[in-house]
């Protein structure tokens, strides 16, 4: 289990940072035109499709809180090398739960608050231990997100989770690199390789 | 981009729209993969860079072949790759990525181009994503563009080497709409 301490909040506060710039950058990219946004979009859907997005929304900010813990628990264990990487990538999962929480807000749903610990299994013990961690719970996110996103809608909202699962995906294949592996598993991108 | 017009007839069919994004996709995968023939079959990038948009093009092809499979299942046309290095430009052009195929100087040029046509591949999914019904080719567009999202983080390491956090610079990947 992981739980507040100082080294977690130095670490938010540094991925809080990058954050700022990332999100100007994601809005800049985010070029749609007069297309809708997934925040816009599950605002005006029916009461029956929010409630559904809303649930699934929730299950998937719980994972990425979770993830994001991990990230926090596991980087002060690893080699210097591996931290600016590992940062970024804590700040992107940072990103997701906000994208998460405006989707269920927007839906008219509201986020639950974070909670003190998550349960990330036997804590890691070197750096070769939370990168497999890091992994596998990426993969997790991947395999859930490819379960969850046909059963959302309306369609911004699908792509905008989809904008995160692209983005895990990339984690994952960095993440496998790390490990020795090649760094991509297959021509679909599944989770479960 | 040629060969991507739907006829009237194919349009009345139930399912139609969602034939005519498969074969926008299949065109811009084909003009992807097109690029990476081309890349490929000339000597400009360094072999550990070559095995590597070796493996890369595999993909592409697996991807074509997929959504072939289901234009296959529609009974729709299957868009054909560019005729030529000329047609292949012109259609870079209009989705406004700068590189040019004939005029690369060296590696950097040809990975650029890769890159930015990963990402022009990447928001291609992404606004289909947002239209498609069909729950069977959501799950198989969210999976190719989790992958070209992939190949695009893969080339811009190769520019960078090393360079991790610009590998992978955004939470949400959108690509270039």
């Amino acid at each position: 289990m992981v739980s507040g301490e100082a080294s977690r909040r130095a670490l938010l506060r540094g991925a809080g940072q990058a954050l700022v710039g990332m999100g100007a950058l994601a809005a800049l990219g985010g070029c749609g035109g007069a297309a809708p946004s997934g925040q816009e979009a599950v605002k005006h859907a029916a009461r029956p499709v929010a409630e559904t997005d809303v649930g699934i929304l929730m299950a998937a900010l719980a994972l990425e809180r979770r993830t994001v813990a991990a990230y926090v628990a596991g980087i002060p264990l690893l080699p210097h090398s591996q931290v600016k990487g590992t940062k970024a990538f804590l700040s992107e999962e940072l990103a997701h739960t906000g994208e998460l929480i405006s989707l269920i807000k927007a839906a008219g749903g509201k986020a639950p608050p974070r909670a003190d610990t998550y349960d990330i299994g036997a804590p890691p013990r070197g750096s070769s231990d939370v990168v497999a961690l890091l992994h596998s719970l990426e993969r997790l996110q991947i395999a859930s997100y490819l379960k969850w996103i046909p059963r959302l809608s309306p369609g911004p909202v699908r792509a905008a989770v989809s904008s995160i699962l692209a983005c895990d995906a990339q984690h994952v294949a960095v993440l496998r690199a790390a490990r020795g592996m090649p760094a991509l598993a297959s021509a679909f991108v599944t989770g479960n390789e | 981009m040629a060969g991507t017009a739907t006829t009237r007839r194919e349009l009345l069919r139930p399912g139609a729209a969602d034939t005519a994004r498969l074969q926008r996709l299949m065109s811009v995968e084909q003009l992807m993969l097109y690029v990476y023939d081309h890349v490929l079959s000339s000597s400009i990038l360094p072999p550990a860079t070559r095995r590597t948009m070796a493996q890369i093009q595999g993909h592409e092809q697996a991807h074509i072949g997929a959504l072939r499979d289901r234009l296959r299942a529609r009974g729709a046309r299957q868009p054909p790759p560019p005729p030529s290095v000329a047609v292949a430009n012109h259609y870079l052009a209009g989705r406004h990525v700068r590189g040019r195929l004939g005029q690369l100087q060296g590696p950097q040029d040809a990975l650029y181009l890769l890159r930015a046509l990963e990402r022009v591949v990447v928001g291609a999914y992404f606004v289909a994503l947002r239209e498609m019904r069909d729950p069977g080719l959501i799950v198989l567009a969210a999976q190719i563009m989790a992958s070209d999202a992939q190949h695009e983080a893969i080339v811009s390491e190769r520019l960078n080497p090393g360079d991790i956090a610009s590998a992978v610079p955004y939470g949400l990947v959108q690509g270039v709409q």
